[in-house]
């Protein structure tokens, strides 16, 4: 009786909001199918990832809380909250044991909003439980950007960090040596992938190419001296609508005084 | 016998359904940390205001002087240090009231001492880069307490809001030019994100910078030199910048930031004129014009706020000589390190301090060389900049 008793105890405190919850930036991982408040019965018996949610925690790690239901079938629905690294994949921990799990469950919707997601589940016993879960506020970038700072254009006047846990450093994270491709544009103008370049120890710079953004590399910025990368002008002041392909207009770039401009594809160098 | 099943049946019952006074204690912690934000970050951007008339007792932190302007301590870490280990008054705290009832919040001694400063454990941390997730350079880490909640903490970082500006983008030319109809060397920052420090790197900074790369013994230890620019070697200010991810001063960016624009609507105009000073078109016009034409010319007050040249007090700063787009110091003040890509053996600000107000430094589009060393041991002052990608 007296196990009983515990256990339902451990239970209830399963089904809180977990504290550090108002620590959370970011929501990531939203499940593809599911509408917002839609009550979520297939695929039944099945391990689902319906969000996660992103906190740095603190020994400044990028922690991730992954939500995962089990849809109810022959047996009652479950929360499974895993919590790994921000740079890892919720899927790939779907079926591995997790620091917090509630079961009995007999129904679930969510919905996602700007400010955060209000959950819903219903346990057996006809115990309704409603978690708002709320996004610790971003500043919101304002149109007019005179007289802003760098740090208040990247958002945060102030980072709250959430309690340790406990992760280990991730060793995928670390930073890129001087001289790596931190933001690949193409021929085409395209971006190829989210920037790394804030994973460069000591900044990056830009070999200008006549695309609005130029590929960038880790390193400190030497350009226009001799067999360097040219340094970037611009492509509005020259007022024209021409490409700015290095071959045919490098009016975008330019090199020190007594140095000219060379070509290595669209890319402009100092010879 | 209907009614009463009815009412006896098993209902859904609703757990913390409405957003209202929290009953659990983290809650209502994280939500009185919450409501107290804009007053904290009031201090710590705003630490002027909060400047005592009288005298200070943290020696080991500030040593005022009153040629040190309060903006100094807006974004200071030792500030907020000698705020909280009560150099202003003797209880500091925050109040603020939340549903009705009064909370303190104060900040706790929670960091190691930081041994080149004193033997104080710190209200703060310095905090740099080591992984990813942050989309910050750097910080400081401080940790919150409410008196009337205890037990619980709260750890963050405050950002340094303080330190630079942005650069709106639009064309902007560089240097002076020969010929009024020349447009000279012209170049844009569209689709650049670019912020320019407002004040020279002090000491303060590069000492803060020594003790992230373990050379502590090597810092600035008379604390009435903090707020005075660092005067450090070429690679030194390179590398200082670029270790908290920014830049060394470009001197078309310089130019940029000091020249005020003809008229700011217009972002690509037919013409880029080039303002000989940073609050007077015409330079003739003006107290350095009059003193190359008088050279017994009498400095103002408002002349040495404008431009600190030979025969004004020292200041350190002021905000007087705010420019067009909120930086200080375009003419006058310290020889200033600049990179130049364009014409690299131009590489300095001359119009400094250090010349009479009649001298042809002072004019906005001059520069000079830098020659590091005897004999032309200048004490050169810098500042960084930051490119953001979105």
């Amino acid at each position: 009786m007296m196990f009983l008793y515990i256990f339902s105890f451990i239970l209830n405190l399963h089904a809180d909001v977990p504290t550090h919850w108002s620590h959370i930036y970011e929501i990531h991982d939203q499940h593809e199918f599911y509408q917002n408040d839609e009550v979520i019965i297939r695929p039944k018996d099945s391990w689902q990832t319906l969000f996660s949610l992103t906190y740095i925690d603190r020994e400044f790690n990028g922690a991730k809380d992954c939500v995962y239901y089990r849809v109810p079938g022959l047996d009652s629905g479950k929360i499974k909250i895993k919590t790994i690294h921000s740079s890892e994949k919720c899927d790939d921990f779907i079926l591995k044991n997790s620091e917090k799990e509630i079961s009995g469950i007999k129904s679930l919707k969510y919905s996602i909003q700007d400010r955060g997601i209000d959950l819903t589940f219903i346990k057996d016993g006809n115990k309704t439980e409603n978690w708002m879960i709320r996004l610790h506020k971003k500043n919101q970038k304002p149109l007019n950007l005179f007289g802003l700072s760098s740090a208040d254009f990247k958002g945060a006047k102030y980072i709250l960090l959430a309690p340790k846990t406990h992760l280990k450093s991730s060793s995928r994270e670390t930073f890129l040596k001087v001289g790596t491709l931190c933001l690949e544009v193409n021929d085409d103008c395209e971006i190829k992938s989210p920037s790394q370049c804030h994973r460069c120890e000591n900044g990056w710079y830009e070999i200008p190419n006549g695309c609005t953004s130029g590929p960038k590399y880790c390193g400190q910025l030497r350009c226009g001296d001799k067999n360097q990368p040219a340094c970037r002008r611009g492509m509005k002041w020259q007022k024209s609508n021409d490409d700015f392909d290095c071959r045919t207009n490098s009016t975008f770039a330019y090199c020190s005084k007594g140095l000219s401009i060379q070509c290595e594809g669209r890319k402009a160098f100092c010879r | 016998m209907g009614t009463i099943l009815l009412m006896l049946r098993s209902r859904p019952e609703i757990v913390s359904k409405k957003e209202r006074i929290p009953f659990v204690p983290e809650k209502l912690f994280s939500q009185v940390i919450e409501a107290g934000m804009p007053s904290i970050l009031r201090l710590w951007e705003e630490g002027d205001r909060y400047f005592p008339k009288g005298a200070l007792s943290c020696d080991d932190e500030i040593i005022h002087h009153k040629n040190v302007g309060g903006s100094y301590y807006q974004c200071n870490p030792h500030f907020w240090q000698c705020f909280w280990q009560g150099g202003f008054s003797k209880y500091p705290s925050i109040e603020i009231e939340f549903f009705g009832k009064k909370y303190h919040i104060s900040a706790k001694a929670s960091f190691d001492p930081i041994l080149a400063y004193s033997a104080q454990p710190r209200f703060y941390q310095l905090y740099k880069k080591n992984n990813f997730s942050l989309n910050l350079d750097y910080g400081y880490v401080v940790e919150l307490q409410v008196k009337e909640l205890p037990g619980k903490s709260q750890v963050l970082i405050l950002t340094d809001t303080c330190r630079d500006t942005y650069l709106p983008q639009r064309s902007y030319g560089y240097s002076k030019v020969a010929d009024k109809r020349d447009n000279g060397f012209i170049w844009d920052n569209f689709d650049r994100n670019i912020f320019i420090d407002k004040f020279y790197v002090t000491n303060r900074q590069v000492n803060e910078w020594k003790i992230l790369t373990g050379r502590s013994d090597s810092i600035e230890k008379d604390r009435t030199r903090w707020p005075h620019p660092a005067l450090i070697n070429l690679k030194d200010q390179r590398d200082y910048c670029a270790y908290y991810g920014k830049r060394l001063l470009e001197a078309k960016l310089f130019d940029a930031g000091t020249m005020t624009p003809a008229d700011l609507k217009e972002t690509l105009p037919m013409r880029v004129y080039r303002p000989e000073t940073p609050w007077q078109r015409d330079l003739s016009k003006t107290f350095l014009g009059i003193a190359r034409i008088n050279p017994d010319y009498q400095l103002t007050p408002l002349d040495c706020q404008l431009a600190e040249v030979q025969g004004c007090n020292e200041k350190y700063f002021s905000t007087d000589s705010a420019t067009w787009m909120g930086i200080h110091f375009g003419l006058g003040f310290y020889p200033e390190s600049l990179e130049n890509f364009i014409e690299p053996k131009k590489n300095l600000k001359m119009s400094s301090r250090l010349f009479h107000p009649g001298s042809e430094w002072h004019e906005l589009g001059v520069l000079s060389s830098w020659k590091e060393g005897p004999p032309y041991n200048l004490p050169v002052a810098f500042r960084c900049y930051e490119e953001v990608i979105e």
